[in-house]
């Protein structure tokens, strides 16, 4: 898959992950790897750059005596989400028109 | 590996990283490992899951760019030798006008080179448009924000980070400097790219609004330039502040700037209010000047056609406005150092602090003679015009 494609993709899973309630680094991984591999070292830059976008946002808290990081959706994570769904379904119109067009 | 050995090793790679940000990193890494282990992986193949300390160190430092990166070993016998071979060559993807970037990495205890490719340009301005846009105060050493044809605002940061907002992206960048300047841009967008098999190709200029948010307490110098834009600067603290803009106006209000503060249009409006500095410069050419509720230690205006009004503001050193064409209306509560005051076809309605004992007074209206009065061992004054109206009247 094209890089970039790939990127923007990851990054509306990632949120998509996130769309049910609060979650975390490998509860993430586990529900979005069945799609798109997706590992620690991917995430961590993606849940860096949404962060600071103000689409998620980040909160440490103690899970069986150490640490964790949990992440949750902002209003804004959920714009993406819908504008990304928007756009695909054009191309979908689009991919529809193609393969008629190539089956003839 | 066992899991101490592997944030050991990870601890190492990212030396050269902020501290705080190698903490983060750390505690991610800790965190994911002992996830895995809880749900009932063993230590070892935990942090095999991980992938290499190497690979993370680099995808950290590489930020956001990363995962568009490709990474080729090139095996080499001897250093000096570069690209041996090139599996995807830059005309490959060069098709739709896009270019790649190569570089090459020797690593002369490896004896191997790594030739990376940042994948193409277009890819890179749009991870730097996703990159972090937000900044630890105690990193940046001053911000420089300029050329944006959108209109500006700079606001309180709602915590201790420095922050970039735009619903626009395109073109802007924010980069931090080696010298700890914040440099926010906006440069032209060139587009291309094939889309269901047509090729597109072609260049704006984005002009999306731009809000910077200082946090309190945040004393940085703070320079903003804008063509078209209007300027709106409410950020509490500035070291020194620097606005500038071609047709828009400036609004400063509420700030206290520890040294100079810097004001210049050329057809723009400028207001000022509730601005605490220590040395203060307005020059406007068209643009009319307002100031209101400002103390500042010098004061230095100056207007080609605009009219300038000051009324309850504080200078207690060298106070100098001129203009051409414009009026002076200027009210200066505390006894002034020095002041000058001087227009061409202007009219002149000085109030000052103080009353005639204080100053030396010397008025020159017209073509009639100078006249000297007050206290000639006391502060100097002077009014000059050519063809305007004088008026002078003190508070006390």
């Amino acid at each position: 898959m094209d890089a970039q494609l790939r990127r923007g993709i990851l990054d509306v899973c990632v949120l998509r992950a996130l769309a049910d309630g609060e979650s975390y680094g490998y509860r993430i991984i586990k529900d979005v790897s069945p799609y798109v591999s997706i590992s620690e070292s991917t995430l961590y830059p993606i849940l860096k750059r949404l962060e600071a976008g103000g689409l998620l946002t980040a909160r440490t808290a103690e899970h069986s005596g150490r640490l964790r990081r949990y992440y949750s959706i902002t209003e804004q994570g959920r714009e993406r989400i819908t504008a990304f769904l928007d756009e695909w379904a054009e191309l979908m119109r689009i991919y529809g028109y193609i393969r008629g067009e190539a089956e003839r | 590996m066992n899991r101490q050995d592997f944030l050991n090793e990870l601890s190492e790679r990212l030396a050269d990283i902020p501290h705080r940000e190698a903490t983060r990193v750390l505690n991610y890494y800790s965190e994911a490992i002992d996830d895995r282990i809880e749900d009932g992986m063993n230590e070892e193949e935990a942090v095999r899951a991980m992938g290499s300390a190497d690979d993370i160190a680099r995808e950290v430092l590489g930020e956001g760019a990363s995962d568009a990166e490709e990474t080729i070993a090139v095996e080499s016998a001897a250093p000096g030798i570069t690209a041996v071979a090139e599996p995807k060559k830059p005309e490959e993807s060069a098709g739709s006008g896009s270019k790649r970037s190569f570089s090459f990495e020797y690593d002369s205890s490896k004896k191997q080179g790594v030739l990376k490719s940042f994948g193409s340009e277009e890819a890179a301005e749009e991870a730097d448009a996703l990159a972090e846009h937000s900044f630890a105060a105690d990193e940046v050493r001053g911000i420089c924000l300029e050329e944006l044809s959108g209109d500006v605002e700079v606001m309180t940061s709602p915590d201790g980070r420095i922050r970039v907002e735009s619903e626009d992206w395109r073109g802007l960048t924010c980069a931090l400097e080696e010298d700890g300047t914040l440099s926010i841009k906006r440069k032209r967008v060139r587009k291309s790219g094939k889309f269901l098999g047509i090729s597109f190709d072609f260049d704006y200029a984005p002009t999306g609004d731009v809000t910077l948010r200082i946090p309190e307490g945040c004393a940085v110098p703070v320079s903003v330039s804008t063509v078209s834009g209007d300027i709106d600067v409410r950020c509490p603290d500035a070291a020194s502040l620097k606005v500038s803009a071609v047709s828009g106006d400036i609004l400063v209000d509420s700030v206290t700037v520890a040294e100079q503060t810097a004001i210049a249009t050329t057809s723009g409006d400028v207001e000022l209010k509730a601005l605490a500095t220590n040395e203060l410069a307005v020059k406007t050419t068209s643009g009319d000047v307002e100031l209101c509720d400002v103390a500042a230690h010098t004061l230095d205006l100056v207007t080609v056609n605009g009219d300038a009004e000051l009324t309850g503001c504080a200078a207690d050193g060298r106070v100098s406005a001129i203009s051409t064409n414009g009026d002076l209306e200027i009210g200066i509560e505390s006894v002034v150092a020095n002041g000058h005051f001087e227009t061409v076809s202007g009219d002149l309605a000085v109030t000052l602090g103080g009353n005639e004992d204080v100053y030396a007074i010397r008025i020159k209206d017209g073509p009639s003679p100078e006249v000297v009065y007050g206290n000639p061992n006391g502060n100097p004054l002077v009014l000059r015009t050519a063809a305007g109206d004088v008026e002078l009247n003190f508070f006390d």
